[in-house]
């Protein structure tokens, strides 16, 4: 028979090794065999779990936890394996097996006990452990209220951060529109306060004194007044034109040195005429034609009326 | 840890990959575990320098490691078998030499821990209620993400207390036809499992 498989068969012996309850030399037996040795290293383990769980479970005896208390609690390690079996054996009495019927978990907190209940059965300790419980869960019910403020805090911080957000944005939003809105409504004054483009008016050389006349509608405002001046023939590269007044029979503008634009047709001469110029009554547009001599010769004419709108 | 302690483990601290990479295979004798039996090694030692007090046991079983893979790294070939026997006799050095500094010092936390449990404090390091309440929500979940089976063998296992638990074990072998010591090796590596899957959780929820 080995060592091993005596030491495995005596959990009460593994227990006192634990505890530090053993002769040096045996101690210092064991420690070698649960590195060396598999059987008694999972073997030592599995005792060490389940005098923790019995000590989470308040089943030892008065002997064995006080030596618990004041040697195995001594290591923060091992005060750690004490709690994950608080924690473990909870998750295990709570979960059901696959074949056991599963019933729907309500109110998480009370059926959640932060300690075992395992340890509420341990009846010597009833009173003492109901009164350090009822302090452990007022104190709990404490906690988890403040956790549950700092929470509902974080929370409306949380809102409050993001309707902060949201009314900067509204703002910018707002902001964009409003300079959107500026700018439109500075298009529209521009549009407004700027010259009306005015559609060239043609006119065609008077054949006959007795042609019906054509008239111009000149808006308030308008800058200039166009004209489109057909030509029956376009027998001169550069033409001029003078605006008179058959009333007075004076000259009241002329025009600059003009070309005929060679892709229409027919052959058109525009110009522009500023109305600042102009009343409301008839007037007389003379064409001469330049010649390269430096002469002219008159082309063509063509009456119209201004009114003014 | 005491600060001359520290520095000396910090000192020698400095493993090569090439060492390490010796060490697992070393470890290993001939199988491929990936690294499950440096895992089991680690806790073993880790035990065994906590059952001797020793408040930094993982530091210490991590130098026992230091010193075993630099000895491969330089000698390229450790006589002493089964490897888990080297590394007692190693650790065992490294537990003397820690004793021995400690005995120069007090280390003031440990001077208040136990003062701290004289005074009937049990567990000084007691979480505060939100990282409880995560710890559980997390093992909770790695419960459920457990294969069935193995669900069914952690609870069944470890469910009751003094006979009731010893009446379902035997059960339980006898239904599995397994031993009762390889009953307990399953269901402890599956609570090992457990607590480590706890951590990550924890960690990852910060």
């Amino acid at each position: 028979m080995s060592l091993s498989h005596d030491i495995v068969q005596d959990d009460r012996y593994l227990v006192r090794y634990l505890l530090g309850l053993l002769p040096d030399d045996e101690a210092e037996r064991l420690d070698e065999a649960s590195i060396v040795d598999d059987e008694v290293a999972f073997r030592v383990r599995n005792v060490e779990e389940d005098l923790v769980d019995a000590y989470v479970a308040g089943t030892l005896d008065q002997d064995t936890r006080q030596r618990f208390g004041a040697v195995y609690l001594a290591s923060p390690l091992r005060r750690e394996k004490v709690r994950y079996a608080e924690r473990f054996l909870g998750a295990v009495d709570r979960t059901p097996l696959s074949s056991e019927v599963v019933t729907p978990r309500v109110a998480r907190f009370s059926a959640r006990p932060a300690v075992n209940p395992r340890v509420a059965s341990h009846s010597r300790f009833l009173w003492p452990l109901a009164a350090a419980a009822m302090v452990v869960l007022s104190f709990g019910a404490m906690l988890f209220e403040e956790v549950r403020l700092r929470q509902e805090l974080a929370d409306a911080q949380r809102q409050s951060a993001a309707l902060v957000d949201r009314s900067r944005n509204l703002e910018k939003e707002l902001d964009d529109q409003r300079a959107v809105n500026t700018d439109t409504r500075r298009e529209v004054d521009r549009i407004r306060t700027a010259p009306l483009p005015t559609p060239a008016l043609v006119l065609l050389p008077q054949m006959r004194a007795t042609a019906p006349v054509s008239t111009v509608a000149v808006p308030s405002g308008t800058g200039v007044v166009r004209f489109d001046l057909r030509l029956e023939t376009n027998d001169f590269a550069r033409y001029q034109v003078a605006l008179r007044d058959p009333a007075t029979n004076v000259i009241v503008w002329r025009s600059d040195i003009l070309t005929p634009e060679p892709a229409r047709r027919p052959p058109t001469i525009s110009l522009a005429i500023p109305s600042s110029v102009m009343k409301p009554q008839h007037y007389l547009l003379e064409l001469t034609g330049r010649t390269a001599a430096g002469g002219s010769e008159s082309v063509a004419s063509y009456g119209f009326k201004i009114e003014l709108r | 840890m005491d600060v001359l302690t520290r520095e000396v483990v910090q000192g020698d601290s400095a493993v090569t990959a090439v060492a390490f990479a010796r060490l697992l295979d070393w470890l290993d004798d001939g199988s491929n575990s990936q690294g499950q039996t440096y895992l089991e090694m680690r806790r073993r030692l880790v035990s065994y320098f906590d059952r001797r007090n020793r408040p930094f046991a993982d530091e210490l079983a991590d130098e026992t490691f230091n010193r075993i893979g630099k000895t491969l790294e330089t000698d390229g070939a450790i006589a002493t078998r089964p490897p888990a026997r080297y590394c007692y006799v190693i650790a065992r050095f490294v537990l003397l030499e820690d004793i021995r500094r400690a005995s120069r010092t007090v280390p003031a936390e440990e001077g208040r821990n136990a003062a701290a449990i004289e005074r009937g404090r049990v567990l000084p390091d007691a979480d505060d209620a939100a990282v409880q309440e995560r710890r559980l929500t997390c093992l909770d979940r790695c419960l459920q993400e457990l294969k069935p089976e193995q669900r069914d063998l952690a609870i069944e296992y470890y469910r009751d207390a003094k006979r009731q638990r010893i009446d379902r074990r035997r059960s339980l072998a006898e239904r599995l036809g397994i031993t009762m010591n390889a009953l307990g090796i399953r269901a402890s590596r599956i609570r090992n499992a457990l607590e480590t899957c706890m951590d990550a959780c924890c960690k990852s929820r910060g």
